[in-house]
């Protein structure tokens, strides 16, 4: 008798000596919004267990739900096989997770708004602004200063062309000649060298790169902060009343600007004769949800995220949710609609919200007709909604998933049911138990006691949303960045030798580090540092950051964990394991462990099959479900 | 060769001892090879300057730049050393392998004063701890704000359907030319009238 090659096959070994030779090989895939999971597993009908041969999970391709997840799917399911050393012709059976019954999508918009329609200030934060102090006058270039008149307040504008020496040495023989100088707009990074020149303490803002934007012959006031301050009067409404005598109606105007310079070491604000600025109050408009009892709920955005999710709360069960058209949250619900539309190809009207989770933030807003790339903090709200999806649409990804790859496809169990199932192969866990899948879409819940049905709860929110705020807060160039920051702890690198990790220890290296991480903040990936290419703080990066997680993954879990809760009592839990992409956070699981720990209920991570950690275990529980009911048969 | 030019302070020593090291004023130390461009000197001062820190040039000898670097850099109680050669310009922390400067720049009589003062505002960075410049970083950084500029240029077109305000040029001719003080009363003039134009609804 041929005996299979292959290492892997041990007891079966035996089977096939004893002429039982009925072995198949399962696949369980799990499609999840961001990771796509395999679990391949052996069956052999008189063996008490199927055996776990391989895992693997790589990214989602496409939306989940559609055909275009198919190249994802067999990247997974190569990778899988290969480390088990077979083909995917071995394969008998692929299952695939019943149409998950949700798609989550996120939208972030701000309420408010800053305008300036004019050029009118400037404020920013460069390394090295020039002396100290305030200064008002009007704006004169350099080249036209010795043309000024004597006893005129003058604002000197330093174009890159003039080198610090040439520009000290005009401002000196301007000063002599009894031009009352008060301070310049610089564009090279020559503040401090001009000012250390001078016989007169003023101050300089310098890197001011879009310089040809300064208006000329215009009333302006420049503020330079001592070092480790913020500028005082022009970060004030009133400050900047008194500089340029404004009225009561002017200093209204001037909110905005004073509000965007909070905090800078360095300010200019210029007085346009047109200039005007506005803070434009987007309609934030109403949202309205529609329960499942029939009852209405109409909320105002102004409220905030808080009343939102109170009225959710007094709703209960969703059956769709609207927003008021022609504001910004309609057009937010409408577009979630639309992508949902698109993805399941159902018409709009068919389209039901079933969850929503609303989160307040402050954003960072380019002030539109800044020079200097200002910023202003603006309100936000962040809205995570999700779905109901149908059968259908799985099904028809099996489809497609069969014909690719030659193998029979099948839909597995209810989703839920198959991540409890998955997860009790946990070491050390037993019914009853409650489970938490933190994915990336949507954070889910589901309740096994003993006797009874598995409950469950599916909410809108989970790890995109986090990365989402934190993209907003700290108001980053692109996406990846907020992911990586949210995957990675911080470090400062202090020297050429060491780190300071964000907890203060620090980190010595034998090899001297790059130079282009010196001084920057960087994310520690291992032995890898990444520099992250922001302005903040480690200490703001790590603030807003786990503010994310707890406003979201704490949130939702208390949220899910309460849904599904015997009599809707959070405290009747026992026992709770946490699953899904997200239970692999280096801080997650801890910050919800302390938590759940006030509502006395054990938490902690699964840990799938003794060795997977917390990640595949719907994969694993399609296996599982399988195997039981051939066993039944 | 070069003089020390150590303008506020004391000359300082062409070998110099453990008593001097402990008593001296910390500062960046800066050598020029026999082959390096003394003027290079002001430049690496100037682009301390602008980040607060001072400069001293010392002589010292060695085999090649790295090495006179590594001395140079021996010699500072800052820790930090600057040495200019015909070709590089190369910076050195006491604490790196000899071998290994932090930042060594390619030199040319055309970039010379640009590169020594860059090579100033890094070595300052090095010892304030500030993240340093890099050529193409701070390239990249302005072409992000030309890109941000265009696009608030835009931004600010669809924020403002209504039609521009009146210059008080179009409404006073010869305001541009008038005086500030008239200037300014000229404006809230014409803001006046553009308001109360704009409530009126003719424009």
């Amino acid at each position: 008798m041929l005996l299979p090659p292959n290492p892997i096959w041990g007891e079966e070994r035996d089977l096939l000596l004893k002429g039982v030779n009925i072995v198949s090989i399962i696949a369980g895939i799990d499609v999840g919004n961001s990771t796509t999971e395999v679990a391949l597993a052996q069956i052999t009908p008189n063996i008490g267990k199927p055996r776990f041969i391989a895992s693997s999970r790589v990214f989602t391709t496409g939306i989940k739900g559609t055909p275009s997840n198919i190249p994802g799917i067999v990247y997974a399911l190569q990778e899988a096989v290969q480390s088990a050393g077979i083909s995917i012709r071995d394969i008998d059976l692929v299952l695939l997770n019943e149409a998950t019954p949700v798609i989550g999508d996120i939208a972030m918009e701000t309420i408010t708004e800053t305008i300036i329609t004019e050029s009118t200030m400037i404020g920013h934060n460069p390394g090295s602004p020039g002396g100290l102090g305030i200064g008002v006058g009007y704006t004169v270039d350099i080249h036209d200063l010795l043309a000024a008149k004597r006893g005129e307040r003058v604002i000197v504008v330093i174009p890159r062309s003039i080198d610090f020496e040439v520009a000290a040495s005009l401002i000196t023989r301007a000063l002599d000649a009894g031009v009352d100088v008060q301070g310049g707009i610089v564009q090279s990074d020559d503040g401090v060298l001009i000012a250390n020149r001078l016989s007169k303490v003023l101050p300089f803002v310098d890197e001011v790169s879009l310089i040809d934007h300064v208006p000329l012959g215009m009333l302006a006031a420049i503020e330079v902060a001592p070092q480790g301050q913020g500028v005082r009067q022009l970060s004030n409404p009133y400050g900047i009343a008194t500089v340029f005598e404004l009225s009561p109606q002017e200093t209204a105007l001037v909110i905005p600007i004073a509000k965007a310079l909070i905090g800078l070491r360095s300010a200019v604000v210029i007085r346009t004769p047109a200039g005007d600025v506005q803070t434009r109050h987007i309609p934030a408009g109403s949202i309205k949800f529609i329960g499942q009892s029939g009852r209405n709920i109409t909320i105002n955005m102004e409220g905030g995220a808080d009343a939102i999710m109170q009225g959710l709360t007094h709703i209960g069960a969703l059956q769709d949710v609207q927003g008021e058209s022609g504001t910004n949250v309609g057009g937010m619900i409408e577009r979630v609609r639309q992508t949902m539309s698109d993805v399941t190809e159902k018409p709009l009207a068919e389209i039901k919200i079933r969850d929503i989770l609303a989160v307040d933030c402050l954003v960072p807003q380019r002030v539109a007709g800044g020079i200097a790339q200002e910023f202003s903090l603006e309100n936000a709200v962040g809205l995570a909604a999700m779905v109901n999806t149908d059968r259908l649409l799985m099904e028809r990804v099996a489809h497609a998933l069969a014909a690719e790859i030659g193998v029979e496809v099948r839909l597995g169990g209810v989703e839920a049911n198959m991540a409890i199932l998955g997860t009790l192969t946990t070491p050390g866990i037993d019914i009853p138990l409650a489970i938490l899948d933190l994915g990336a879409g949507s954070t889910d819940a589901a309740l096994l006691r003993r006797n009874e049905p598995v409950k469950s709860m599916h909410l809108a929110g989970a790890g995109n949303m986090v990365t989402l705020l934190i993209h907003s807060e700290l108001g980053l160039d692109n996406l990846d960045v907020a992911e990586q920051i949210k995957f990675y702890p911080l470090a400062k690198v202090e020297s050429m030798f060491h780190i300071r990790n964000e907890d203060n220890t620090v980190r010595f290296f034998k090899q001297p580090l790059d130079p282009r991480l010196f001084g920057k903040v960087a994310l520690v990936k291992g032995d890898e540092l990444i520099p992250v290419a922001t302005q903040h703080t480690v200490d703001r990066i790590r603030t807003v950051r786990r503010e994310a997680k707890q406003r979201v993954f704490v949130r939702n879990s208390l949220r899910a964990l309460t849904a599904v809760a015997p009599e809707g009592n959070i405290r009747l839990i026992d026992f709770v394991a946490i699953v899904g992409g997200s239970g692999n956070d280096f801080e997650l699981s801890q910050l919800l462990i302390e938590r759940l720990a006030g509502y006395g209920i054990v938490a902690g991570t699964a840990n799938i099959l003794g060795h997977l950690g917390p990640l595949n275990a719907v994969a694993t529980g399609l296996v599982l479900s399988y195997f039981e009911q051939q066993k039944g048969k | 060769m070069a003089e020390n030019v150590a303008s506020d302070l004391p000359q300082a020593p062409i070998a110099m001892n453990t008593a001097d090291f402990y008593t001296e004023r910390p500062a960046i130390h800066v050598s020029i090879a026999p082959t390096g461009d003394p003027g290079g000197y002001k430049r690496v001062e100037i682009g301390a300057e602008e980040e607060g820190l001072p400069c001293r040039m010392i002589s010292l000898e060695g085999a090649d730049v790295v090495s006179l670097a590594y001395a140079t850099a021996q010699s500072s109680r800052f820790g930090v050393g600057v040495a200019i050669s015909a070709t590089r310009v190369v910076i050195h922390e006491t604490h790196m392998p000899q071998e290994l400067p932090v930042l060594d720049y390619a030199l040319t009589p055309a970039n010379l004063e640009a590169v020594c003062r860059m090579a100033g505002c890094n070595a300052a960075r090095l010892v304030i701890r500030m993240p340093f410049k890099f050529e193409d970083e701070e390239q990249a950084k302005l072409e992000r704000l030309r890109k941000i500029e265009r696009q608030m240029a835009k931004q600010l077109k669809k924020a403002t359907p209504r039609a521009e305000l009146p210059s008080p040029e179009q409404i006073f001719p010869g305001a541009a030319s008038a005086l500030p003080e008239e200037t300014v009363l000229i404006s809230a003039m014409a803001k006046a009238i553009a308001r109360f134009i704009k409530e009126r609804g003719s424009l």
